[in-house]
């Protein structure tokens, strides 16, 4: 994929989310979130030259240049929200309603800098 | 609540050590209870019943401004780092990961101590200023 596919997927993740959430479908709408903050650091993978493979691994060591780069601790605090609870959400239904109201917002907030970080790393290269 | 700040101190600079020694669960753990002290100090100073995870977690309701019927006013900021936190917990205590994608490698490790140690710093200065600081 292109990096312009991914932010368009990710961008499209992002509206399934409302309507998902809309419809009561919390743990479809939690899975939505995961896959846009996928499609979003795999942009910026782009941006940066495709230096990772694209592996949970690699995304990690993506969040970590960004984060010491941006000098944001809140960047990791995000993903973190959207891999380990509302990826894991989708196994596993872990989170009540009130929690997984709170990590949609910060796991969608994380989306949302994220895709203003792919515009300014690519305005740098 | 200078017996808090510094026991919190104490807990992360222990989680360093353990960190830096190789082992991951006690640094864990540490990073778990530095975070808790500093929940605890909050708590205590408001009168906010703190001991189990339920009730840990209303203190952070609280401190991100959700009322009781469950309406929040701004980003939860708290709850979203609390959240590393609690993943901290889940490595202490978890021995078998059902899925095991949902284990930190280092680069988590490093990010997650990062975010615990932001988060105890806001809540210690919430704790002397009512201020929230993030």
């Amino acid at each position: 994929m292109t990096y312009e596919e991914h932010v368009e997927a990710t961008k499209n993740y992002l509206l399934a989310e409302e309507l998902l959430s809309q419809s009561g479908m919390g743990m479809a709408a939690a899975e939505v979130v995961w896959g846009a903050a996928v499609q979003v650091i795999d942009a910026i993978n782009h941006r940066l030259g495709a230096r990772h493979r694209g592996n949970n691994h690699d995304r990690d060591q993506i969040i970590e240049y960004l984060a010491d780069k941006y000098r944001n601790t809140d960047l990791f605090a995000g993903f973190d929200s959207a891999k380990t609870y509302l990826h894991n959400h989708f196994y596993t239904g872990r989170l009540n309603n009130a929690e997984l109201s709170r990590h949609l917002e910060s796991g969608i907030d994380f989306v949302n800098r994220m895709l203003e970080l792919a515009e300014r790393e690519g305005s740098e290269n | 609540m200078s017996d808090f700040v510094q026991s919190s101190q104490d807990l992360l600079d222990s989680a360093d050590r353990a960190f830096d020694a190789g082992d991951v669960r006690a640094g864990s753990r540490l990073m778990w209870e530095a975070a808790r002290t500093a929940i605890d100090a909050v708590a205590i100073k408001h009168g906010w019943p703190c001991d189990s995870l339920e009730e840990i977690k209303e203190v952070i309701y609280r401190l991100d401004g959700v009322d009781e019927k469950g309406n929040s006013t701004g980003f939860p900021w708290y709850f979203m780092h609390f959240g590393v936190a609690n993943t901290f917990r889940e490595h202490a205590e978890t021995y078998e990961w059902e899925y095991p994608e949902f284990q930190w490698g280092d680069s988590a490790f490093r990010m997650g101590r990062k975010s615990v140690k932001k988060f105890v710093d806001s809540l210690m200065r919430y704790a002397e200023t009512e201020r929230r600081v993030q």
